[in-house]
């Protein structure tokens, strides 16, 4: 069976289109945003990992050197398995950073544009013959099918699609937080196409040569040697230098790289990758051997590296090898688009920006687009070129671990990247140099040669690539790359921005800006940044990197505008490579490094940097962080205001103290001016600075809840012992419960002489009023004024009756302790307190009531109930307008008696209700209530086993009612007794 | 089981990993002519492994 060429350009041509449609039906949304963004999705788009080699070449391979194939696989496997310590750190970096590539994270470890263009020729290197590979697969498995000679139209067109797909769903965005969904989901779909290829095919195997699953096995019984041959190179020294290559292009090589942290959108999914994408290999893999077997079974004649193309055929299946053949041509199509997307962002970041330099362009971000497509095209060519000048040489599979051997060597360095701060950039230089040349001189170039033989310490080079070879070559490369680069490193030092850099891999930021900005302004870092990048794009730099941060275009508070030029750094760097966008932001957004206020301007960033490094710290920096934090603790919990105020007057500290007092919280306020500090505590700040005075007492605010009294002190902070540096550091303490205080004892003092003074008047009003009294009762004795004297008398003994009452009320105040209880009348007690309340003008027009059986009587003293009761009725007439009545009434409760005092007022607001009965609430106007009434009330009561409770009157009007339970007399409690 | 941290899995699982696919105990288990799916079911029980140990680990960004 063969097919025309023209079905099978038409057949790849469809399926590159369904590919256009998948990636476009992703990246407008009509795939459910879930599905697209699922951790599945993720993990099969790194079944890119599985090229033409895999799905062609693995069954050649297995059938030259047995179970050797699995270690390609197996190597992945534990690369994976180590993603807690391996790929997690490496994919916070990336994101941290924004570095989509291998280069960059080597540019950015080593602070070296040198270090970025080795590594970006290293993997162009290795990379070109690879894609090459694919083309030639393509191209070969083309000619298998069609039984022509090798259709290099089809080659052509191939690369032309690819190219175009790539330069559509592939650089559309200059920022790599912009991920391409479409490229993702047409890579995972290829994924999804190969693998049920490859495991359909491997099923028809077994049915079409043994007959099933037991046929297999027979056959193997039958053919000892063939198992023997499978597993005979497991363990051996190729076995192992394969593995190791295989772990390290897990995740090294361009394509791998840019699937698992460029287009990464969750650390989650690649924690399903860790093991779900060995799964994916591991199923793959196990498609071979039964495919092999089959083809040796049934004798085929197709090259071993085409026979899963040769068991389609043999199947008699037009759709079986037409599926065989476009999981071909997804291998070969997923790794061209992804691989050539990776090193066109190496080649542009690394190699291509670096000599043309950033210029201002009106559309910088197109003008870089299309840099970046035209180096795709230009990458896809370069492979095909390669292509025509390998089409003669032999194997898929050497092609492959001379690529693998090329990411190997970028293996030391990412392992003293991960955890060896002290590596030097020299080192990885000379280490990837060193290894890098061997890998040049035995491996790629013997591949490249069409003379031969070549002979190094007497071997032929150019004929000796086998898999053992390359697992030696992978050993003595990378051992020699280590070893130079670890004898470099500790030969030379580290300067600050490599050091910090370095910190900056193992998440301990010690990252804090060395001067003061400039700039004042978002608007002058555009200002800024124009010269550079052209205005439409400082602008929206800028525009970008504030919605990052969250700020305003109005911020000018220093630590905010220090984070925004980071980030702004942060984002070039996506874009134009780490070490491109420092040197921009270095150059464009200038700080000054004399600025005597450095560090109280970057006390938050150093704090902040600080706290994300915690876990970091070793020694003496993790004791000096310690003792750090303790001292800003001590500020942090003191239990007064403090706020540091750094030279131009911007905010350095505010400690929660400070924010309870100020109801301002630190986050708005650190690194504002004080003129910003919200009314009327900014000018306060201000006023008491510009003071000569250090200490300022009982200094009044007016606010809207009431006046506060402070007590303000400051101090200037000293750098050094005797310098200082004009920053302040001023204390708030709030005195106004302590004034409040003092304003009411004074209060209360003066009511007391007022009593006193009264009860003295009353005791000197007796004398004259007991003479008028015995004058009116001789008067009385006269019978023409005996109605007249009758009514002196009753005023007298009116007048009397107050001033007794007076007196006795003034002399119970004399004796603090609690009188002892007794059994009392109610009554009288109740009409007592009326009496004396209604002393008092305001208290004339409110109408007293009682129902109160006589005989009732409580157990408590006659004094102290006056007291209580005096108290509620002068609330009661507070509260109650002129006219108003005032109620009391009692009933007995089993062994209490219930008193309800219930007035016609406005009743008590519900949000005041929880805390009337607190010592000095009170809603009167300062002086005109001390707020202890019904705390005395309740204190009284409760000593007497009684208890006060105040609630807005239940039924119909307004008013209050308090609830008073008191012991009856005749349940008298023993403890009362004897108290 | 407790949680392990990052460091402890990773190298837990390449240590497990080494034994089972690069260590003499591999040489000596492929040499007893098991059967030729021995190695996938090998594989199987090593990402089982990974699974379970890597999807308690619930530290991200």
């Amino acid at each position: 069976m063969t097919f025309s060429l023209g079905a099978l350009f038409l057949s790849a041509s469809a399926y590159l289109l369904v590919l256009f449609v998948i990636a476009q039906a992703s990246e407008k949304g009509w795939i459910p945003r879930a599905l697209v963004r699922h951790p599945a999705v993720y993990v099969l788009s790194l079944g890119v990992y599985a090229t033409t080699w895999s799905y062609y070449g693995s069954v050649g391979f297995a059938a030259d050197s047995g179970l050797l194939y699995l270690t390609i696989y197996l190597g992945v496997t534990l690369a994976f398995a180590l993603a807690p310590i391996v790929l997690m750190p490496l994919l916070r970096l990336t994101q941290r950073h924004q570095l989509t590539s291998i280069a960059d994270v080597f540019a950015f470890r080593f602070d070296s544009r040198l270090a970025g263009v080795l590594v970006t020729l290293m993997l162009l290197t290795g990379s070109l013959p690879y894609i090459a590979l694919q083309i030639r697969a393509v191209s070969e498995s083309t000619q298998v099918l069609s039984g022509d000679s090798p259709p290099q139209v089809i080659a052509v067109v191939f690369c032309l699609l690819v190219s175009v797909f790539a330069i559509i769903f592939g650089a559309r965005h200059v920022s790599p937080r912009e991920k391409h969904s479409g490229l993702v989901a047409a890579i995972a779909f290829e994924s999804l196409i190969k693998l049920f290829a490859l495991v359909l095919l491997a099923i028809i195997a077994i049915a079409m040569a043994f007959g099933g699953w037991g046929g297999l096995h027979t056959w193997l019984e039958a053919n000892p040697t063939r198992l023997d041959a499978f597993h005979s190179d497991v363990g051996s020294q190729a076995w192992t230098g394969l593995l190791f290559l295989s772990f390290a292009a897990a995740f090294l090589l361009p394509r791998q790289f840019h699937m698992l942290f460029a287009e990464n959108l969750h650390p989650r999914g690649l924690r399903t990758a860790s093991w779900g994408f060995p799964l994916y290999l591991l199923v793959l893999a196990m498609a071979i051997p039964p495919i092999l077997w089959a083809a040796q079974a049934l004798g085929m004649t197709t090259p071993a590296d085409y026979s899963v193309l040769g068991i389609a055929m043999a199947s008699d299946s037009a759709a079986l090898a037409l599926l065989t053949y476009l999981g071909g041509i997804s291998a070969a199509s997923a790794m061209i688009i992804v691989t050539t997307l990776a090193l066109s962002s190496m080649c542009l970041n690394h190699l291509v920006l670096p000599i043309i330099r950033v210029t201002p362009h009106p559309d910088l971000y197109g003008r870089l687009r299309w840099l970046r497509r035209a180096l795709i095209g230009g990458l896809i060519a370069a492979g095909y070129g390669f292509y025509l000048s390998l089409a003669q040489t032999e194997g898929l599979v050497a092609w492959g671990l001379i690529s693998f051997l090329a990411m190997a060597q970028l293996l030391p360095g990412i392992i003293a990247l991960l955890s060896w701060p002290a590596a030097t950039r020299a080192g990885f230089i000379a280490g990837l140099m060193a290894g890098g040349t061997i890998w040049g001189f035995t491996a790629l170039l013997p591949a490249l040669s069409t003379v031969g033989p070549i002979h190094i310490a007497g071997l032929d080079i150019a004929t000796a690539q086998s898999p053992a070879y390359f697992g030696q070559l992978a050993f003595w490369t990378v051992s020699t790359n280590a070893i130079v680069l670890v004898a470099v490193s500790l030969l030379t030092r580290q300067n600050p921005r490599e050091y910090e850099a370095a910190a900056a891999c193992r998440e301990v930021s010690v990252r804090i800006p060395s001067g003061a900005l400039i700039a004042t302004s978002p608007g002058e870092f555009v200002v800024q940044l124009t010269p550079v990048m052209g205005e439409p794009a400082a602008r929206a730099e800028i525009e970008k990197a504030l919605n990052d941060r969250n700020l305003a275009w109005s911020e000018n508070r220093p630590n905010r505008l220090q984070q925004l030029r980071e980030q702004v750094q942060s984002n070039l760097s996506g874009m134009m490579g780490p070490v491109l966008a420092r040197d921009i932001v270095d150059e464009c957004l200038r700080l000054d490094v004399d600025s005597r206020s450095v560090i109280a301007q970057n006390m938050h960033i150093i704090e902040e940097r600080l706290e994300q490094s915690r876990n970091g710290l070793r020694g003496i920096a993790a004791e000096l962080d310690a003792l750090r934090r303790y001292h800003r603790q001590m500020l942090e919990d003191l239990p007064l205001g403090v706020v540091a105020i750094s030279t131009g007057k911007r905010i350095a500290r505010w400690n929660p103290a400070l924010h309870q007092i100020t109801g301002i919280g630190a986050s708005a306020m650190l690194g504002r001016l004080v003129s910003e500090v919200p009314a009327p505590w900014g000018e306060l700040l201000e006023q008491f600075i510009d003071e000569n005075t250090s200490h300022a007492y009982k200094r009044s605010l007016p606010l809207p809840q009431g006046v506060r009294w402070l007590n303000l002190h400051k101090t200037l902070i000293s750098e050094t012992p005797g310098g200082s540096n004009n920053d302040y550091l001023v204390l708030i303490e709030d005195v106004t419960d302590g004034q409040r205080l003092e304003d009411e004892l004074a209060h209360s003092e003066r009511l007391a002489s007022i009593g006193r003074l009264a009860a003295g008047v009353a005791h000197e009003i007796g004398n004259p009023i007991t003479a008028i009294a015995c004058l009116a009762q001789e008067l009385a004795q006269d019978n023409n004024q005996q109605t007249s004297a009758q009514s002196i008398l009753e005023q007298t003994q009116r007048i009397s009756h107050i001033v007794q009452t007076l007196t006795s009320y003034a002399h119970a105040g004399h004796d603090a302790t609690p009188q002892r209880p007794d059994d009392i009348p109610l009554l009288p007690i109740a009409l007592e307190a009326g009496r004396l309340v209604q002393l008092d003008p305001e208290a004339n027009q409110i109408e007293f009531t009682y129902d109160i059986a006589k005989d009732m009587q409580v157990l408590a003293a006659h004094q102290s109930l006056v007291q209580v009761f005096v108290n509620l009725y002068n609330n009661a007439v507070h509260a109650s307008a002129d006219g108003g009545r005032i109620h009391t009434s009692a009933k007995r409760q089993r062994n209490h008696v219930q008193i309800r005092i219930t007035d016609s007022g406005h009743g008590i607001p519900s949000s005041i209700r929880s805390k009337i009965m607190e010592p000095f609430f009170t809603t009167k106007r300062p002086g005109e209530g001390t707020g202890l009434g019904l705390a005395l009330v309740d204190n009284i009561l409760s000593h007497y086993h009684g208890s006060v409770r105040l609630q807005s009157r239940r039924g119909r009007g307004t008013g209050a009612e308090a609830i008073i339970q008191l012991p009856r007399a005749t349940a008298k409690p023993p403890e009362v007794l004897d108290a | 089981m407790a949680r392990m941290d990052s460091a402890a899995v990773g190298l837990l699982l390449l240590g497990v990993g080494i034994l089972v696919f690069a260590s003499p105990l591999t040489t000596w288990w492929f040499s007893r002519e098991p059967p030729w799916y021995s190695a996938f079911c090998i594989g199987f029980g090593y990402i089982a492994l990974v699974a379970l140990l890597v999807g308690r680990q619930r530290h991200d960004l």
